[in-house]
């Protein structure tokens, strides 16, 4: 029982005594239990195979790990490796940030160019839609091996592209077998297969935009450059925001060469060898599983600050209509 | 709530750290321990034996043959296939999975450059103890029981994995890199494979390197006739699988060529490996039609009959079953690359194992058991199962191999090939002075070296590089594999 006091009709300050409330947190409990149980899973899955992981692997990267033998403590050693030791690494900056400004530009425009293709109102353009989508369902080993053949480079038995060039009286293409900016501009063009993917996000959005404010726009003479720069451009910001910094997310993480460039992915004299597939190659090829953590976290640090920077710069995304 | 929250996450965190700070490392193991090697008929005990996905199923079958006469031996052990992807990339990968998962077989499966990374790793026991109680039983009992490797086996195929003075693989065969031939190309182009000097191997008069370029040149010349042209539009004469390290090794141990000095030094770039080089070069550019040489990495073994050489290890029946080939081949041994006018007096022919070590993860009674069953594989009865189960290489036991069980029905096949000139027999050793996490990158170093020598166009360039510039990559491959 606990003792309040309480105002009484006359305006006068009187001591009643009340039952005793349960606490507060018991309460609260009590009504959340069905939704606790809900998200029980999801927390226990995302502990267990998320947060748990992330933190194993902050651990490891202070050490000199190698998931055998050897299990030693060697402070910041391995991140001063990445920056001062790894005679890769310049090759593996280069290619990444080189990968990055090709292919984020043009997956972006690319999608966004066959959506609004797509978007138009054409008998049978459904069709389209389904057809574009398609190389997604395929599972990207099996574009990988079959990208592989379409560009390979072998005197006797070219693949489908150099069989072209041949045909034209072109000289062939190494593609991906080139120790050179090729090989990256090569897998710049292969992500052009999956567009698709992008393209749904992008229709999506389009059908988000009022109609009306077309409608208001025709009426007031617009025309059909005019419209799309006045409105569905402006009315876009917020997907290419979200599309611009999750393609930057997967850019780096890349580490699809794995499937089809020669050397493990790597290609030759190291052209295709870039952050994703480094981390990988270092975990799992060399079994320095304490610099591929270190590695990693310096990629999710480095993912971080220019998640951030755009986040700082979104002033041109329009979010209201 | 929110107080609930983080408590639930500082929770998860410190948990996560205690775990997270040991994982399952393998300490080193002690050379010297104690074994027992007469294990109670009636031991109860779970046998898990790591047998590779990648090869079609080739090792499941051969431990599957194994399991019916070892059961008789101990009725009570039960064998488990732990089946993993091996392959030169993946090695690694699979094994320390495995073992810091905590899910290590008993028995590792491994070959001649797979098991520097097992020891080095301590991954595998030594076998010596083992080895030591054996023979001194074998002596003991006159020779009833236990084991004589030098009186009954192969034994320097049991040397090859030896590191620091211990063994520590059983071989469950003896792989021998031999030269098959295309009984039906030659006769095409004219030559008699019973008459022809060339084709033969005796002591006197040695199967060697000249004889073949000698054959492969007029092979070519046949190709590129407008018979040959007609019948084989894509032969060529020979598939040398260079890239192959029991075929690169021996070409670059017969001409005194090294990846690493003795103090682990890159050595590649020497007037050994330059003279090496630019005769295989040469092979390369005999003809200008490049039809002499080809590497393969595709695994199509004798290239479906389009070639006229093949250097290879598989025995008589497993080649019997390639159609392009079936019913037209016949075998020497590797050619001996020796000419004391070029400085080459050290002849070498490629050989390895394939084979199982014992977990160091294992108790000991799983250990003195993983033995017995590594001693029945290459007990007769094991290598007679092996054999019935299509093992068609040469057995382990002098006895089984000399009696060429192993390849019977293929007795009109030149089945000495395979065990001639055993003096000169080298299996791959270019890693060991190195880290063993450096293993692959070194030996993918030198399949490259070899790729841009006598096969450009698997490397992706439209004009070979010289030689001299095929060495200076190789070099710095290697020095950036160690580094």
């Amino acid at each position: 029982m606990v003792t309040e006091t309480a105002k009484t009709g006359c305006g006068e300050t009187a001591a009643v005594t009340l039952p005793r409330r349960p606490s507060n947190l018991k309460k609260r409990i009590k009504g959340s239990i069905t939704g606790w149980l809900f998200i029980l899973p999801t927390v226990f899955g995302i502990c267990v195979f998320t947060l748990y992981p992330i933190i194993q692997s902050l651990y490891y990267s202070f050490f000199d790990y190698n998931m055998t033998s050897r299990f030693d403590f060697v402070g910041f050693g391995n991140y001063i490796r990445i920056f001062s030791g790894d005679s890769d690494m310049p090759k593996v900056v280069t290619n990444t940030l080189l990968f990055a400004l090709l292919n984020i530009p043009v997956t972006l425009c690319g999608s966004y160019l066959l959506a609004l293709f797509l978007n138009v109102n054409l008998k049978g353009i459904k069709v389209f839609r389904v057809l574009y989508y398609l190389p997604c369902t395929m599972p990207a080993i099996v574009s990988g091996i079959v990208w592989s053949y379409i560009m390979r480079y072998n005197v006797e038995t070219p693949g489908l592209f150099n069989q072209m060039f041949s045909a034209m009286g072109l000289p062939m293409s190494r593609f991906f077998y080139a120790d050179n900016f090729t090989a990256v501009a090569s897998i710049v063009l292969m992500n052009l297969w999956s567009l698709g993917g992008g393209t749904i996000i992008w229709l999506a959005q389009f059908k988000n935009i009022p109609k009306q404010l077309y409608e208001a726009a025709e009426i007031d003479g617009a025309g059909t450059v005019h419209r799309f720069f006045a409105i569905t451009l402006p009315m876009s910001t917020p997907m290419v925001f979200y599309n611009l910094i999750t393609n930057f997310i997967v850019t780096l993480q890349f580490n699809g060469t794995l499937t089809f460039a020669p050397n493990t992915g790597a290609g030759n004299n190291n052209a295709t060898l870039m952050f994703g597939l480094k981390i990988y190659l270092e975990a799992f090829r060399r079994t320095n599983m304490g610099y591929a953590c270190a590695l990693a976290w310096v990629l999710v640090v480095a993912v971080g600050l220019v998640t951030a920077l755009l986040f700082k710069t979104n002033k041109w995304v329009q979010y209201d209509n | 709530m929110k107080k609930i929250l983080c408590s639930v996450l500082a929770l998860v965190m410190a948990l996560a750290l205690f775990t997270a700070c040991r994982p399952n490392i393998i300490e080193e193991q002690p050379t010297d321990f104690e074994v027992n090697i007469d294990i109670d008929r009636n031991t109860t005990a779970t046998l898990r034996i790591l047998v590779p996905t990648t090869d079609g199923g080739m090792e499941e079958g051969y431990i599957n043959a194994l399991i019916p006469g070892f059961k008789e031996l101990f009725p009570n052990v039960t064998i488990e296939l732990d089946r993993r992807a091996i392959s030169d990339e993946r090695y690694m990968e699979t094994i320390s999975s495995a073992i810091a998962s905590g899910e290590a077989p008993d028995l590792f499966y491994t070959n001649t450059v797979y098991y520097y990374y097992l020891v080095a790793e301590n991954c595998i026991v030594s076998l010596e103890p083992y080895y030591t109680a054996e023979e001194q039983r074998y002596n003991e009992t006159g020779g009833q029981e236990g084991l004589n490797l030098e009186a009954d086996y192969y034994s320097e195929f049991f040397s090859m994995s030896e590191y620091d003075g211990n063994r520590y693989v059983v071989p469950r065969s003896m792989d021998s890199v031999v030269t098959y031939y295309n009984t039906q190309m030659l006769a095409d182009a004219g030559i008699n494979a019973e008459t022809d000097e060339r084709l033969q191997s005796t002591e006197e008069n040695p199967f060697t390197w000249n004889d073949l370029v000698s054959l492969c040149n007029d092979v070519s010349d046949y190709l590129l006739s407008a018979d040959g042209q007609q019948k084989y539009p894509t032969g060529y004469a020979l598939q040398a699988d260079f890239d192959w390290e029991a075929v690169f090794n021996a070409v670059m141990v017969s001409y005194g060529s090294q990846a690493f000095d003795e103090n682990g030094n890159v050595a590649i770039n020497s007037d050994e490996t330059l003279a090496m080089a630019n005769m295989l070069r040469d092979l390369y550019e005999d003809d200008g039609n490049h039809r002499i040489v080809r590497s393969n990495t595709s695994g199509a073994s004798f290239a479906n009959g389009r070639v006229a050489f093949h250097f290879s290890s598989s025995g008589p029946a497993s080649m019997a079953l390639n159609e392009g080939i079936k019913n037209n081949f016949n075998a020497l041994p590797f050619p001996l690359i020796q000419d004391e006018s070029a400085g080459l007096t050290n002849p070498a022919i490629g050989c390895g194992f394939a084979g199982w070590g014992i977990s160091s993860l294992c108790d000991e009674t799983t250990r003195d058991i993983a033995w017995q069953f590594l001693k029945y594989m290459i007990s007769y009865d094991g290598q007679q199962a092996l054999i019935n189960a299509g093992l068609a290489t040469p057995s382990i036991r002098i006895d089984l191999a000399e009696g060429k069980t192993w390849s019977s029905g293929y007795n009109n096949i030149n089945l000495d090939a395979w065990l001639q000139w055993s003096q000169y027999k080298v299996s791959s050793q270019f890693f060991t002075t190195q880290e063993p996490s450096a293993t692959f990158d070194i030996y993918s170093a030198l399949q490259n070296f070899m790729r841009n020598l006598v096969d450009p166009g698997l490397t992706g360039v439209s004009t070979p590089r010289s030689v001299e510039m095929c060495i200076a990559l190789c070099e710095e491959d290697l020095r950036e594999a160690i580094s």
